[in-house]
């Protein structure tokens, strides 16, 4: 295990810190959508396969440089699955005459996904192990 | 910069604008209908046969030869609107007309900020409409200028509304805000009276008041619309709150200008009322305020002004007539103690939930009701039969002052001449008909002008109604004829026929069905429905002590007959028997009432069921388990009720028969062509049509049905005669090569083209004009707009009902009375209809009031939801030809307009005959579901035959559940329905306009949409990028490995 984390820098601590993140957007996300029709599994589901993708790849030999990478297209991806679940509901507030305003769920869970992107952008330029001497 | 960090920096990019060119293709593909109408896409392109070319296919052509001779038409037309529409209300010492190069001063901010319209589907082009400055200077009026800078200038001022939820607004700030603003979605963030103070006004422009002195001329406004009730507490500047009184500084400014006229500075005081809302009119009564004449104008229109100028100087002589009743104070009328919602008592308890839909002014949409109590008697059918209660000293009848109560009557309007009323006849001629006639004659000296005669019925009280719970008004208006302009000392005979259907009352409780009651009929002849009232207790012998005003028992006819319950128990357009069926919106007879009852107002005990007590007067209603069951069947999907399973055979899909949609023009809709031609469309296509709606109804090229373009509103439609391709205004710039490749209009094009077509004054203001011509051919231009701007269907014209003075949208809807209501209305939907434009009459019913109207629960007797408010959709389609309507966001007791088959199936097609489309109001999202949950679904209404296409976009996937397997499928009773809702698109689309340019032999060719054509560039070229971005890498990867080994 040493062995495996001391080759690692600073960027895969963050990596590990944004999978904790997915998982908790993920967890929320649910909890507040769970049952109600703007609901997308997929946008559930990948942000914890991408942790979990992740945190593995840095158990694996060389695996850790791409485990920004792969949790960031999970996470994007998961971003454009929660967006095509709730676009109509946006769409309404922003133009219609029928709505509530945007609820606590829909920005908490906003919140979530934009800081998700925006940090996972940063993160991909970010190096995930020492280069081999 | 390093090889690695270029790779990241294009990996990263294009996978960003590839995701979101996918996701935005999607999603904008899934609303397809929306997206080519926010753009001006048309999707399909006419192809002709060059066999075909040769025939005429403009199926219903335009009056007009080129499009400035409409715009000129249309103009011309809304002058004429307002100068038989507008009413005279007072002229003492004949104030008015004033004569050309009077010298007048024009005061109040609304003579610079004219109210043309209203606001949301009632809101109306202004860009080419004539100001109150202009129309006046231009009738040779001399105006104060000093006035008119300050009011254009420095009084100019609102504040800052904020984006169109009102968020950002501005304070409102009275010593600084003066002009009428409106803050968020049609002032539910702030409606605002405005007005200069009247210290202001004099300490800057007083002086100069003595040089324009001839006449002061005050122009009051108040503005409405969709999307909110006028408050009748709580208006920030407005008098106690109360939107509808005058504010203090209207006050001080009338009282200024009365202590300036005793002064000698103005020789009179001249009120012009601008608002189709009924403002309370006691100052127009109190000498504390000075007025010599007053004119009630409503919302102008394009080109209203010029006529109000031309009123004010004698050009025109006033005739209309009020479309309304004109209280003294509306704290007097009623109707507003039951003027808006409550929430059912146990609601939550009785699981109706507590769902909010509306975003501007969060309102029940479940669980809110509100109580016609008032039955039979609104407006008029109150004040005059409590009036002549009163007068004839019935039991009961209660505290009552009819002088404090009504202003002006119903009907009531002066003119600059006098007129005479004359040997008055009325003979039953046949089974139904009564022939009258009655001269008129003008026995004024100086001004020639036109006169409206009001035929108004009285009918017995007897036991028979009182047994049976029948309500029966002092008089009704039952029609209603117009002279030509008549000279000084000009005669003209009106002969008008009255059917003797209006003679019938709606039996709920006995006969179930119209009944003629046995007993004395009177037909009287009158100028308003006061005067008619008069006329009656004149011909009854009535204390004339007693009345307000003097009858003429010579301008009455009576006629006694005999029970019958079978004359009109059928109906004329149908020969379906007429009976009771809307028991479910009375809460004295819904199977599901529990406890509840409620005491309409009853003409033999006013003082026991009437209250003006606004806090206290309202009746209380509880919940039921019924009640909760009943509203949420409304939504199966969002409350898991699902529709009950139904195995029988599905219609036929995909049948090939080589019919295209010009085969069908004209074909009766119950010929079996019809089946052979909706055969042909598959089950997608079948979804396709009943799913979309949003103001169009949707391609199927499969089978040459062209997408139509149905667009508002209630005064006309309010958009560019060349937005559509389809339009006449377009197709003729495209065959001058006026078009360029973008499809725009070139410099050569006739400018006209992109002008916006022609916007009517109120409706109420039509209905005042007493004159089916005159709403005919309004309806007309409306008709030819439509041929020239490419809409096949107009959402409007509004034919719900003034109930309450503090409606938003009075603008939009006629009158207080259903039948004055439906006859013009008729006669202006036969205008637009005959120009191949189909009317989607609104809102299909009891769309009274803004307040909570997204599923408000109003329970009202079955007699006045017949004899008022459906009436007034009845007339317009057995009359007018009417083909659509669009139904209620509010229901009939538990049932939303578009989820009842009772009212859509029995009687808009069954009673009446409607042979169109049923379209819900604005469908679109609460809660997020995609559906108008948690509110109606359009699954159930088209189901239950309530709706056949949704104001709006419905997700296809909603019907995946219900597709065919073979010939069966899991609900063919709804497989059923959309067949017919699919088929009545098709035939209303095939006798619209929009089959002009499509002959035999045409087809319809998908055109893909630019903006389609963009998005998938996008995805080609950011896709294969990006897989040539991750194969460098790849490639440097492996490189750099190899490198290393």
């Amino acid at each position: 295990m040493k062995k495996l984390l001391e080759n690692k820098t600073y960027g895969y601590w963050v990596t590990l810190a944004l999978s904790v993140l997915s998982v908790v957007t993920a967890v929320v996300y649910m909890v507040m959508y769970n049952g109600s029709r703007y609901m997308s599994m997929p946008a559930a589901i990948l942000p914890i396969v991408g942790a979990a993708a992740a945190v593995g790849l840095g158990f694996v030999r060389g695996g850790g440089k791409c485990a920004n990478a792969v949790l960031a297209l999970c996470d994007f991806v998961a971003l454009l699955f929660y967006i095509y679940g709730i676009y109509f509901y946006v769409s309404v507030v922003l133009v219609g005459i029928q709505a509530s305003s945007f609820n606590s769920q829909f920005v908490v869970c906003t919140a979530l996904f934009a800081v998700l992107l925006i940090a996972n952008l940063i993160n991909v330029f970010l190096k995930q192990e020492k280069e081999a001497k | 910069m390093k090889k690695s960090l270029i790779q990241r920096i294009l990996a990263v990019i294009l996978t960003l604008i590839f995701g979101i060119s996918v996701l935005g293709s999607t999603i904008a593909t899934e609303n397809e209908t929306m997206v080519n109408n926010a753009l001006g896409v048309t999707p399909f392109k006419v192809e002709v046969d060059p066999d075909a070319a040769s025939h005429d296919s403009e199926y219903f052509k335009s009056d007009f030869d080129n499009l400035g001779d409409l715009v000129k038409a249309g103009a011309s037309m809304t002058e004429e609107v307002m100068a038989e529409g507008a009413v005279l209300l007072k002229n003492e010492n004949e104030a008015l007309p004033l004569t050309a190069g009077t010298k007048v001063s024009v005061f109040g901010v609304t003579s610079v900020d004219p109210i043309y319209g209203g606001t949301g589907s009632g809101s109306v082009d202004t860009s080419k409409a004539t100001s109150f400055y202009a129309a006046f200077e231009d009738a040779g009026l001399v105006m104060n200028p000093v006035l008119q800078e300050q009011y254009s200038t420095t009084w100019n001022t609102a504040p800052n509304p904020g984006n169109w939820r009102g968020e950002g607004a501005e304070a409102y700030d009275p010593a600084i805000h003066y002009r009428r603003a409106n803050v968020g979605w049609a002032g539910s963030g702030g409606r605002y009276i405005g007005g200069v103070p009247w210290n202001d006004v004099t300490a800057a422009t007083g002086e100069s008041f003595a040089d324009y002195g001839d006449a002061a001329i005050y122009i009051l406004g108040r503005v409405g619309g969709e999307g909110s009730d006028l408050p009748k507490t709580g208006a920030p500047d407005a008098y106690n709150g109360d939107f509808l009184h005058l504010s203090q500084r209207e006050m001080d400014t009338l009282k200024g200008l009365k202590a300036l006229k005793d002064e000698g500075v103005f020789k009179k005081v001249i009120v012009i009322y601008n608002g189709a809302s009924m403002v309370g009119a006691d100052f127009l009564k109190d000498p504390a305020y000075g007025v010599d004449a007053a004119l009630w104008v409503g919302a102008l229109g394009q080109n209203g002004a010029v006529a109000v100028g031309k009123l004010l100087t004698g050009e025109y002589t006033p005739s209309g007539c009020l479309s309304d009743t004109f209280w003294m104070d509306h704290t007097m009328n009623p109707v507003n103690v039951n003027y808006g919602y409550w929430i059912y008592q146990d609601s939550e308890a009785m699981g109706i939930l507590s769902k909010k839909g509306n975003m501007f002014v969060p309102e029940p949409t479940l669980d809110a009701y509100t109580v016609y109590q008032e039955g039979m008697y609104l407006g008029y059918r109150y004040t005059e039969t409590r009036y002549e209660d009163a007068v004839m000293g019935a039991a009961n009848v209660g505290d009552y002052n009819y002088a404090d109560v009504v202003a002006y009557p119903f009907g009531y309007g002066e003119s600059y001449t006098q007129f005479e009323l004359s040997n008055f006849k009325a003979v039953k001629n046949g089974e139904r008909s009564y022939d009258v006639s009655i001269d008129v004659t003008n026995t004024g000296s100086t001004y020639s002008g036109k006169k409206t005669v009001q035929i108004y019925v009285a009918k017995p009280f007897g036991d028979y109604a009182k047994k049976n719970q029948i309500q029966v008004p002092s008089v009704e208006l039952v029609e209603f004829g117009k002279t030509s302009v008549l000279a000084p000392g000009a005669k003209e005979t009106l002969k008008i026929t009255v059917d003797e259907k209006f003679f019938a009352s709606f039996d709920a409780y006995g006969a179930e069905t119209y009944v003629l009651m046995d007993g004395d009929y009177y037909l009287i002849a009158a100028e308003n429905a006061h005067d008619a009232v008069n006329n009656l207790l004149a011909a009854k012998g009535a204390d004339a002590s007693r009345m307000v005003g003097t009858g003429n028992a010579a301008l009455t006819a009576k006629f006694t007959l005999s029970f019958d319950k079978e004359k009109y128990a059928y109906s004329d357009a149908t020969g379906n028997p007429i009976t009771a069926m809307f028991g479910y919106g009375d809460i004295n007879r819904y199977e599901g009432r529990g406890e509840n009852h409620v005491d309409y107002y009853d003409r033999a005990n006013w003082a026991g069921t009437v209250s003006l007590d606004r806090e206290n007067g309202v009746p209380v209603l509880k919940a039921t388990k019924q009640m909760a069951e009943d509203i949420l069947k409304q939504c199966p999907v969002e409350y898991n009720k699902p529709l009950p399973a139904s195995s029988g055979t599905y219609p036929a899909y995909g049948k090939s028969a080589g019919l295209t949609l010009v085969d069908m023009m004209g074909v009766a809709i119950d010929d079996p062509l019809w089946d052979t031609f909706m055969d042909q469309l598959t089950w997608d296509e079948t979804v396709k049509l009943v799913a979309n709606g949003q103001h169009i109804t949707a391609l199927v090229e499969s089978v040459g049905k062209p997408e139509t373009k149905d667009e508002n509103g209630p005064n006309g439609f309010n958009q560019a005669y060349s937005k559509n391709t389809e339009g006449l205004a377009y197709r003729r710039e495209k065959a001058a090569g006026h078009v360029d490749a973008d499809g725009k209009l070139t410099a050569e094009a006739d400018p006209n083209a992109s002008l916006k077509t022609t916007a009517m004054p109120a409706n109420g203001i039509i209905a005042a004009t007493f004159n089916r011509d005159v709403a005919y051919r309004a309806g007309n231009i409306i008709g030819n707009d439509g041929i020239w701007s490419g809409c096949a269907g107009l959402y409007g014209i509004g034919a719900n009902i003034h109930r309450s003075p503090y409606l938003g949208r009075t603008v939009e809807y006629y009158s207080e009375c259903g039948t004055l209501t439906g006859l013009i209305a008729a006669a202006e939907s036969k205008g637009i209809e005959e120009k191949g434009v189909h009317v989607y009459n609104k809102h299909c019913v009891i769309n009274d009031q803004e307040t909570a109207r997204h599923g408000v629960g109003a329970w009202v007797t079955e007699q006045a939801l017949r004899e008022i408010y459906l009436r007034a959709f009845e007339l317009p389609i057995t009359i007018g030809g009417a083909y659509n309507t669009m139904a209620s966001f509010a229901r009939i007791g538990t049932l939303a307009g578009p989820c009842d088959g009772t009212l859509g199936q029995k009687f808009l097609r069954g009673e009446c005959g409607m042979q169109g489309i049923i379209v819900t109001d604005m469908y679109t999202d609460m809660n997020g579901a995609q559906d108008n949950s948690p509110y109606i679904e359009l699954l159930y209404g088209i189901y239950v035959g309530g709706c056949d296409i949704p104001d709006g976009t419905a997700q296809d996937f909603q019907f995946d559940a219900y597709k065919p397997s073979g010939s069966t499928g899991s609900n063919s009773v709804l497989a059923d329905a959309m067949r017919l809702s699919a088929k009545r698109v098709c035939y209303s689309v095939a006798q619209s306009n929009a089959m002009n340019g499509i002959s035999k032999g045409t087809r319809l060719v998908p055109v893909t949409p630019w903006w389609k054509t963009a998005l998938t560039a996008t995805q080609i070229i950011s896709g294969v990028l990006l897989a040539l971005t991750a194969l460098w890498i790849v490639y440097s990867l492996l490189r750099g490995k190899k490198k290393n080994a």
